[in-house]
């Protein structure tokens, strides 16, 4: 008789854990689970540039010629810079072309100016957790030994690690 | 003998009579029938959990905003005046690492309040509840600015229905 009743008062309460469980409406109150997640997220924009984070800039006698005066940032990582790199390989260029990140809106620092190669190069350094911009200051100088042709070069800027 | 023998039959008959409830029964009858209404209160979530993943934005501006309305509703009963629908979180606002609001929107049988943001202690989500059956849709929206970082917070909502 004892077992019976134990086995009786197991499926009593076997019924009612699932009902919690699955969410049944116990009386004047419910309750439910919202989560807010927070992926990462590391976004660069040039402004004026034909794509996101590329833009096409040309060097000659006359000067330099660009839209690309702006670069805006949004991330909610840490440790990141922004490197600027051309597609004209560096023995190419007969214009020594060199950038600076300007009026800086951020709490990286500006690494002055830059020289832009092949290669990426950082403009900013210690970029982290922010929305950010700055103005892009560009000159070019002839070297020496090259041709006065024009450089037409894509540059590419990326937020990274 | 005769006579003996005829009242004998007919006491039996009437005996058979008086037990078959036929003799004393009428061609009417009635009794009581009593409808009791006690105070019902019942508050239900129907829909399930919900995830709001932050995963975009324009460079320059915070992360967007995210948005569920659609995931979740709630459906209440009262047939009692004076009443309203309160909402908390399980953590605390200082404990939250990102932001999120509460909303009862495309509401009937109340009065849905501004936004809320659930925090430890109840606040009136709904009021204007009374005798009445209302429903309405649950629409949160989850906040973060890029400063925050990222990570997750997750929040037990506890929605009640209780006195004004």
């Amino acid at each position: 008789m004892a077992g019976r009743l134990t086995k009786f008062s197991l499926v009593i309460f076997l019924i009612g854990f699932s009902l919690m469980t699955h969410g049944q409406a116990v009386g004047n109150t419910d309750t439910h689970l919202v989560k807010i997640n927070v992926q990462p997220i590391t976004l660069l924009a040039v402004a004026g540039a034909s794509k996101l984070n590329e833009t096409h800039l040309t060097v000659n006698t006359a000067g330099i010629i660009t839209k690309a005066k702006q670069l805006k940032w949004t991330t909610n990582q840490t440790g990141l810079k922004i490197t600027v790199q051309s597609d004209l390989p560096t023995e190419n260029q007969n214009y020594r072309l060199q950038i600076k990140a300007a009026k800086l809106d951020s709490n990286a620092e500006s690494n002055g100016w830059v020289t832009v190669t092949d290669k990426p190069a950082s403009i900013i350094n210690d970029i982290s957790t922010e929305i950010g911009n700055c103005a892009i200051s560009y000159k070019a100088e002839k070297k020496t030994d090259k041709p006065q042709h024009p450089d037409n070069h894509t540059i590419l800027y990326t937020l990274t690690e | 003998m005769k006579v003996l023998k005829t009242s004998f039959c007919v006491i039996v008959l009437l005996f058979l009579f008086v037990s078959a409830g036929i003799i004393l029964a009428s061609n009417t009858d009635n009794h009581t029938v009593t409808v009791t209404v006690t105070a019902i209160n019942e508050l239900e979530i129907i829909g399930g959990n919900i995830t709001l993943t932050i995963n975009t934005a324009t460079a320059g501006s915070n992360p967007d905003d995210q948005t569920d309305s659609t995931t979740a509703d709630l459906n209440w009963t009262t047939n009692e005046a004076s009443k309203k629908i309160t909402i908390l979180s399980n953590i605390l606002a200082a404990s939250a690492n990102f932001t999120l609001t509460a909303e009862a929107t495309s509401i009937s049988g109340g009065t849905a309040t501004a936004p809320q943001t659930p925090t430890t202690t109840a606040a009136d989500f709904i009021t204007g509840v009374a005798t009445t059956i209302g429903t309405c849709d649950l629409t949160y929206v989850g906040s973060a600015t890029a400063a925050e970082g990222t990570g997750s917070d997750a929040h037990t909502i506890t929605y009640t229905l209780t006195a004004v």
